[in-house]
C-alpha cells in the first residue's frame, strides 16, 4: 500500500509542476503587455514600468520562473514564491490583492456549490439508475432514461437560462418569490438563505451530472445484477430488494466513485458558466473574469488551483478505491 | 454431437446497419440528426431564397421602435433578433458551425487518443508510464481558462486571430477530447494484451506491428466508435460553451452559443423569445440527437447492457 | 421427497427442458448428469424460481407436499436457503468480493430469522468448523480473496446448510476445483447428508464424479430424460447409447506408446520462476523426446502453466534455459526458432480473435511466416468441412473452435506444440473425439507435444510419458503406466486416489 501510495504521490508531483511550468509559459506568451493590463486603468506610465520592474517582467522567461517560484514580486518588503510557507501564488495589480488570498475568498462559494451538487445528483442517480436497472425496458426505465438524456442534452449555460428563466422570472411575474435570481450568501451568515440561494444553481449542475451518473450506476448494475454471486444471493432467499441496494449496488460502486471523483473536481475546479449565470462570486467567475481583462497570475493561479483540485481528487479516488476492494489489496501482496 | 464432417451450416444474414437502424433510440437519433444535416446544407439556399445573409442586419424591419425584435412573419420566418438579423438564417448557419466544429475536433481526438492510448497500453514499461504522465497532465488543465489563453495566444500583434476562431475552437476541443480516447483505449489495450488470441499471435512470430494492427485494432475499434457517438455531443456543447463566453467563434459569425448569449444579455428574450428558444432548441436537439444514436449503438453492439 | 414430473422450460422458441422427471428422498443422492445444453441446471434452477423470470415453466415440482411451479415469487424466496440450499460451481464468482465469509455466511440465516448480532456471530463459526475449515473464529472476518478454492466452496456450503435444508443442490459443485480438493468436498457433502439426513442432488457433466457418492442416476440429454436408475444399475449395466458413450468417455485407459528412446528435442534445464514472495517453478528440469507426447501434470499452483508459458517463449523465466535441439532461446523467440514451437491454448473461444473469419485466422501463420497456405487440406486434416472457413468463431461449437486451435498450430509443421489444458473446457464426449485428434496427428506429423493438464485421466490415455508437479517441483518423472501402476511419491499416490470413479473401477490406470 505505502509503495502505491508514493508512487501515485511522485506522478502527482511531476504533473502539478509540469501544469505549472506550462501554464507560466502559456501565459506569458498569450497576454501581451501584461503590465499595462495589470495595472489598475488610470495609473500613468511610471507606474507601469513600476509594475514592469516588481514583476521582473523585463527579465528573461526563465528568471521570471525562478522568481515566481522562490521569490515572487517584492510587495511592500515581503517576497512571495510558490516554495515559500504560506505558498503565494503571486499578485494581482487589478484587484491590488494576492492571488491565494483572492483564491481563498471565493473557495467557500464554489466548494458550497460543488459539493451540494454533489449530494443531490449522487443520491438521485443512484436511485434513479438502481430503479431503472431493476426492470431493464420497462417504462419506469425508459422514463428515467429519457430524463437522463434530457439532462444529459442541455448545455450547462440553457439549463441555467432556463431555470432562470421559469423558475425565477416567471414565478416572480406571479408573485411567487421562492428562488432567487442570483447571489450567494454564505453558510455561516444564514443557512436558509444560503441553501435558498443555491438551489437553482445546485439544480444546474445536478441535471447535467444525473444524465452522466444514471445511466452509469444503470450499466454497472445491469453488468453486476447478471453476476454469480447476485444468483447465490437470491439463492439464499434473501429479499430482492436488498439483493439490488446492498449486493449489486456496492460492488457497482467503484466506477462511480472514480467518476464521481473527477466530476466534482471539475466542477470545483470552476463551474465558469453557473457561477456565471448565477452570479455567485466563486473561483470560477474570478477565473474567467481575470483571463478576459488579462490578469495574467490571477490565471496562473486559478488554472494551478484547478490542476490541483483534479489532481488531489484523482488520488483520493484511487486510494479510495483501493481501500475498498480487499481483492486489490490482496493482489498487490502477489506482486 | 458429432461435429467431424457435416456440411457447414448457412448462417442468415444480419448486417449492423439493419439491426441499427431497427433499434428505436438509433433509429430517433438518425432522423433527427438527419434533419439536422439537412437543414445546416440548406442554409445558404434558405438564405438566398429569403435574402438574408446570416451577418445582414435589418433594423428597419425588424426593430419596433423600442427596439423589439418581431416574431416570425412572412418576411422573417422564425422572427429578427436584437440586431435585426434573420434567425432563421442564423440558426441554420449555426448548425452548420456546430457540425463543423464539432465532428473534425472530435474525429481527430479519436485518432490521436487511439494512437497513443494502444502504443502506451501495448508497449507498457517507460513509454506507458510517460505517455499515461502526459495525459494526466493535459487532463488536469480546467478547460475554459485554458481555452481562453490559447485563444488570446492566437492573437496577432494587431489584436486579429491568426488563425481562424473556427479553426481554433477545433484545434482546442480536439487538445483536451483525446485524453478520454486514450484512456479509454490504453485501458482496453491493457486487457487485450493478455488475451489468449493476442498470445497465439505471439506465438505465431507476429510483429508487433502485425499484432496491433491485426489483432487489438479490430478489437479496440468498436469501443472507440462508440465513444466517438458519445463525445461528439459533448465536444458541440464545449464549443457552445465557449461561443456563450464570448472565446469561441466570434460575432458575427452565428453560432448557437453565441446567439444564445446575445438572447440573454439583452432581457428582450422576455418579451420576445423567439431569438432565444430557436438556437436553444436547435442545439437540445442536435445533441439528443446525437446522444440517441450512440445510445442505440452501443445497445445493439453490446446487447448485454 | 423432492420431485419433478414432466417439467417444461421453454425460452421463447427454445425447449431448453422437455418433460423431464426425477425424484430423490431424503438421506439419498440424486445424480443428473449431461454436458452442456442438456438442460441439468436449467431444470433445478427454473423448479427453484431462479430463473429470474426468463423461461416459461409448466409440469409439476413439489418438495414435500408444496407445488413450486406457478408458487409466487415470494413463497419460492422463503423456500430457497431454508428448506432448499444451493451450492454452485464456481466459488469464486459465487462470493461476493466485497463482504467478509462471515457476513455471507450470516446472510443466509438473517435472510429467514431475526437473531441478535452475537449469536448469529457463534452460529456462524460453528457452521465454518463443521465444514472444515480451520480457525474460524479468525476467518469469520477475511474475504474471499483470502480464501483458497476448496475453503471457499466449503464456505458456500456453510451458507447453504445453515438452517438445516431438506434439499441440497449442488450444482457442478466440484467442477472447478483440484482433484484432490474435489474429493474432500464430495466426502464432506456426503457426511453432512449422513449427519443432517438432508436429500442431495449433484449435477455434473462428468459420469465419473459422481459415481462414488450417487444412489441414483439421470442422464438428460438435449433437455430430455435419456437414462435413470439405480447408480449400481446404471455403472454395470448402462442401456442407452448415450449413456454408453458417456460412460466409455470416462472410462480412461492407458493408449499410450511404450516409450522407446527417441532423440533430444526439448531440453529444460534448472528452470526458476520466482515472483516477490512466490516460487512458481522451482528447479525444474526434464527432456521431450522427438514425436513424443509429455505430459505435465498437476493442481492449480504446481507450476505447469508456468512452465508451459516459458517453454511458448510467453514468459523470461528468472533463470535456467530452454533449448530446442541445442539451440537455447528465451523471450522473443529468434525468428529460427518461432516456427517450430507452437501452442495450443485452453479457452477455444478466446484463443481465437472473434473478429475474424476462420480462414483469416488460418491463413494468419502463413502469411507472417511468408509460406504457402492450403487451407482446404488444413481443415481436412482437423476433421472440419473447409465450408467452415466463411464461419466467424461464434458460429462454431467448442470442439470445432478447437479444432481451429490446433490447425492453426500445426500449419507450420512444428516440431513441438505445447497445449495448455487443450480439452478442459470441452464436454466429455468432445474431449475423446479431440484426444484421439491428437493422437493421430502425432503419427501423421511425427510432432512432439508437451501437454499440461490437472486431468489425469486424460494424461493417461494421452501421454507416453508424465511429469508430476507439485508447488513448482517435480515429483515424478517417468512412462505413464509405471508413474500410475506403481507411483513413487505419496503426492502421485494421492492425486491417483483422488480421481473420481475409482471406486467403481472405472480408472484402468
Amino acid at each position: 500500500m505505502r509503495a502505491f501510495l508514493l508512487r501515485r504521490a511522485g506522478r502527482a508531483l511531476v504533473t502539478v509542476f509540469v501544469v505549472l511550468i506550462a501554464t507560466f509559459g502559456l501565459t506569458r506568451i498569450a497576454y501581451r503587455n501584461p503590465a499595462a493590463s495589470l495595472a489598475a486603468r488610470n495609473d500613468n506610465q511610471q507606474v507601469i514600468e513600476g509594475i514592469t520592474r516588481a514583476l521582473r517582467l523585463d527579465e528573461p522567461w526563465y528568471l521570471q520562473l525562478w522568481h515566481y517560484l522562490f521569490r515572487g514580486p517584492d510587495i511592500q518588503g515581503a517576497p512571495m514564491g510558490l516554495f515559500h510557507a504560506p505558498p503565494a501564488l503571486g499578485y494581482s495589480f487589478r484587484r491590488q490583492q494576492p492571488v491565494t488570498d483572492l483564491i481563498l475568498s471565493k473557495i467557500s462559494a464554489t466548494a458550497s456549490l460543488a459539493l451540494g451538487a454533489l449530494v443531490i445528483w449522487i443520491l438521485v442517480s443512484i436511485l434513479f439508475g438502481v430503479l431503472a436497472a431493476r426492470r431493464p425496458g420497462s417504462l419506469t426505465d425508459r422514463v428515467l432514461g429519457g430524463f437522463s438524456y434530457v439532462g444529459l442534452s442541455l448545455p450547462t449555460f440553457l439549463t441555467g437560462i432556463l431555470l432562470s428563466y421559469f423558475l425565477f422570472f416567471t414565478l416572480s411575474t406571479y408573485g411567487v418569490r421562492w428562488f432567487p435570481s442570483s447571489g450567494y450568501v454564505p453558510l455561516t451568515e444564514d443557512p436558509f438563505e444560503w441553501a435558498r440561494h443555491l438551489l437553482l444553481p445546485w439544480a444546474t449542475i445536478a441535471l447535467a451530472e444525473i444524465g452522466i451518473f444514471q445511466r452509469v450506476v444503470r450499466a454497472g448494475m445491469l453488468d453486476v445484477l447478471s453476476a454469480d454471486f447476485i444468483r447465490t444471493a437470491r439463492a439464499k432467499g434473501i429479499p430482492e430488494w436488498r439483493v439490488h441496494f446492498d449486493h449489486a449496488l456496492s460492488a457497482a460502486l467503484n466506477p462511480l466513485i472514480t467518476l464521481g471523483g473527477l466530476e466534482l473536481a471539475v466542477v470545483f475546479g470552476g463551474a465558469i458558466v453557473t457561477e456565471r449565470i448565477f452570479g455567485i462570486d466563486g473561483v470560477g467567475r474570478l477565473a474567467i473574469d481575470s483571463a478576459l481583462t488579462g490578469d495574467y497570475p490571477v490565471v496562473i493561479g486559478t488554472t494551478l488551483f484547478a490542476s490541483i483540485v483534479f489532481i488531489l481528487a484523482n488520488f483520493a479516488v484511487d486510494v479510495v478505491t483501493r481501500l475498498r476492494d480487499p481483492n486489490l489489496r490482496a493482489a498487490e501482496a502477489l506482486v | 454431437m458429432s461435429d467431424a464432417l457435416p456440411a457447414a451450416p448457412e448462417a442468415p444474414p444480419r448486417t449492423l446497419a439493419s439491426r441499427i437502424s431497427r433499434e428505436r433510440s438509433a433509429r430517433f437519433g438518425l432522423i433527427t440528426i438527419a434533419t439536422v444535416v439537412l437543414l445546416a446544407g440548406a442554409a445558404p439556399i434558405v438564405a438566398a431564397i429569403t435574402g438574408h445573409g446570416p451577418t445582414d442586419q435589418y433594423p428597419a424591419e425588424a426593430l419596433s421602435e423600442a427596439g423589439v425584435p418581431v416574431g416570425p412573419n412572412g418576411d422573417f420566418w422564425l422572427g429578427a433578433d436584437g440586431n435585426g438579423r434573420d434567425v432563421l438564417v442564423r440558426a441554420l448557419y449555426g448548425a452548420r458551425v456546430s457540425l463543423l466544429v464539432g465532428i473534425p475536433a472530435t474525429t481527430i481526438a479519436a485518432v490521436l487518443g487511439t494512437a497513443i492510448g494502444v502504443v502506451s497500453g501495448y508497449f507498457g514499461g517507460a513509454l506507458d508510464r510517460v505517455l499515461s504522465q502526459v495525459t494526466d497532465i493535459v487532463l488536469s488543465f480546467p478547460f475554459v481558462v485554458t481555452a481562453l489563453s490559447l485563444v488570446a495566444l492566437n492573437l496577432g500583434a494587431d489584436g486579429s486571430p491568426r488563425i481562424s476562431p473556427v479553426l481554433l475552437v477545433i484545434v482546442v476541443i480536439a487538445l483536451f477530447a483525446w485524453t478520454y480516447v486514450a484512456r479509454l483505449t490504453r485501458g482496453l489495450t491493457l486487457e487485450l494484451r493478455h488475451r489468449p488470441f493476442v498470445e497465439a499471435a505471439i506465438t505465431l512470430g507476429a510483429s508487433h506491428r502485425r499484432i496491433i494492427l491485426r489483432e487489438i485494432l479490430p478489437s479496440v475499434a468498436p469501443a472507440v466508435i462508440i465513444y466517438w457517438a458519445v463525445q461528439l455531443p459533448t465536444n458541440i456543447v464545449a464549443e457552445a460553451t465557449l461561443s456563450f463566453l464570448g472565446i469561441g467563434v466570434q460575432a458575427p459569425t452565428p453560432s448557437w452559443g453565441n446567439m444564445i448569449a446575445d438572447a440573454q444579455s439583452t432581457s428582450l428574450y422576455q418579451v420576445q423569445p423567439w431569438f432565444l428558444v430557436v438556437p436553444a432548441v436547435g442545439l437540445f436537439l442536435t445533441v439528443l440527437g446525437f446522444n440517441a444514436l450512440s445510445s442505440g449503438v452501443r445497445n445493439v453492439l453490446d446487447p448485454a447492457r | 421427497m423432492f420431485g419433478v414430473e414432466d417439467l417444461h422450460v421453454r425460452f421463447g422458441t427454445a425447449h431448453a427442458v422437455r418433460g423431464v422427471s426425477f425424484a430423490v428422498e431424503s438421506g439419498r443422492t440424486l445424480a443428473i448428469v449431461g454436458e452442456s445444453g442438456s438442460g441439468k441446471s436449467v431444470s433445478l434452477l427454473a423448479a427453484t424460481g431462479l430463473l429470474g423470470g426468463a423461461g416459461v415453466v409448466t409440469g409439476s415440482a413439489r418438495l414435500g407436499g408444496t407445488e413450486l411451479v406457478g408458487a409466487s415469487p415470494g413463497a419460492l424466496r422463503r423456500l430457497r436457503g431454508k428448506d432448499i440450499g444451493f451450492v454452485f460451481q464456481d466459488p469464486l464468482a459465487n462470493l461476493h468480493p466485497l463482504k467478509t465469509i462471515g457476513e455471507q455466511v450470516g446472510e443466509a440465516i438473517t435472510a429467514h430469522e431475526r437473531v441478535r448480532r452475537t449469536v448469529l456471530r457463534r452460529r456462524v463459526i460453528e457452521l465454518l468448523d463443521e465444514v472444515g475449515i480451520r480457525e474460524p473464529q479468525r476467518r469469520v472476518d477475511d474475504y474471499p480473496v483470502h480464501f483458497s478454492g476448496g475453503m471457499r466452496q466449503r464456505a458456500m456450503i456453510a451458507a447453504a446448510i445453515a438452517l438445516n435444508p431438506r434439499l441440497l443442490i449442488a450444482d457442478e459443485a466440484t467442477t472447478a476445483l483440484d482433484v484432490t480438493v474435489q474429493a474432500s468436498i464430495l466426502e464432506l457433502l456426503q457426511r453432512l447428508q449422513r449427519e443432517h439426513g438432508t436429500a442431495l442432488v449433484f449435477v455434473s457433466h462428468d459420469l465419473g464424479v459422481v459415481s462414488d457418492i450417487a444412489d441414483d442416476v439421470v442422464v438428460l440429454r438435449a433437455g430430455e430424460v435419456v437414462e435413470a436408475g439405480p447408480a449400481d444399475r446404471i455403472y454395470e449395466a448402462p442401456e442407452h447409447p448415450y449413456t454408453i458413450e458417456l460412460l466409455s468417455a470416462v472410462r480412461r485407459t492407458g493408449a499410450a506408446r511404450p516409450a522407446t528412446d527417441r532423440p533430444r528435442l526439448l531440453e529444460v534445464r534448472n528452470l526458476n520462476q520466482r515472483y516477490a514472495s512466490v516460487t512458481a517453478v522451482d528447479d525444474v528440469s526434464f527432456d521431450v523426446g522427438q514425436g513424443e507426447i509429455v505430459g505435465l501434470v498437476g493442481e492449480s499452483g504446481s507450476g505447469k502453466s508456468t512452465i508451459g508459458r516459458i517453454v511458448s517463449g510467453l514468459l523470461r523465466p528468472t533463470s535456467g534455459t530452454v533449448a530446442l535441439e541445442g539451440e537455447p532461446y528465451g523471450v522473443p523467440v529468434p525468428p529460427a526458432i518461432r516456427p517450430r514451437i507452437q501452442v495450443v491454448f485452453q479457452d477455444p473461444y478466446a484463443s481465437l480473435n472473434p473478429r475474424r473469419t476462420i480462414r483469416a485466422i488460418l491463413t494468419e501463420p502463413y502469411a507472417v511466416h511468408r509460406r504457402a497456405a492450403d487451407l482446404d487440406d488444413l481443415m481436412r486434416q482437423v476433421e472440419l468441412d473447409p465450408g467452415y472457413l466463411e464461419r466467424y468463431p461464434a458460429q462454431l461449437s467448442g470442439g470445432q473452435r478447437q479444432r481451429v486451435a490446433i490447425a492453426r498450430a500445426i500449419a507450420l509443421r512444428p516440431d513441438l506444440i505445447v497445449a495448455d489444458e487443450p480439452v478442459s473446457s470441452l464436454d466429455v464426449t468432445t474431449q475423446t473425439q479431440i484426444l484421439a485428434l491428437l493422437r493421430r496427428l502425432r503419427e501423421e506429423l511425427d510432432t512432439s507435444f508437451l501437454f499440461i493438464s490437472h486431468d489425469l485421466g486424460v494424461i493417461a490415455e494421452l501421454c507416453d510419458r508424465v511429469l508430476v508437479l507439485a508447488n513448482g517441483r517435480v515429483v515424478e518423472n517417468g512412462p505413464t503406466t509405471e508413474v500410475f501402476d506403481s507411483p513413487s511419491n505419496p503426492y502421485t499416490r494421492r492425486l491417483l486416489d483422488a480421481i473420481p470413479g475409482r471406486k467403481r473401477g472405472l480408472v484402468n490406470v
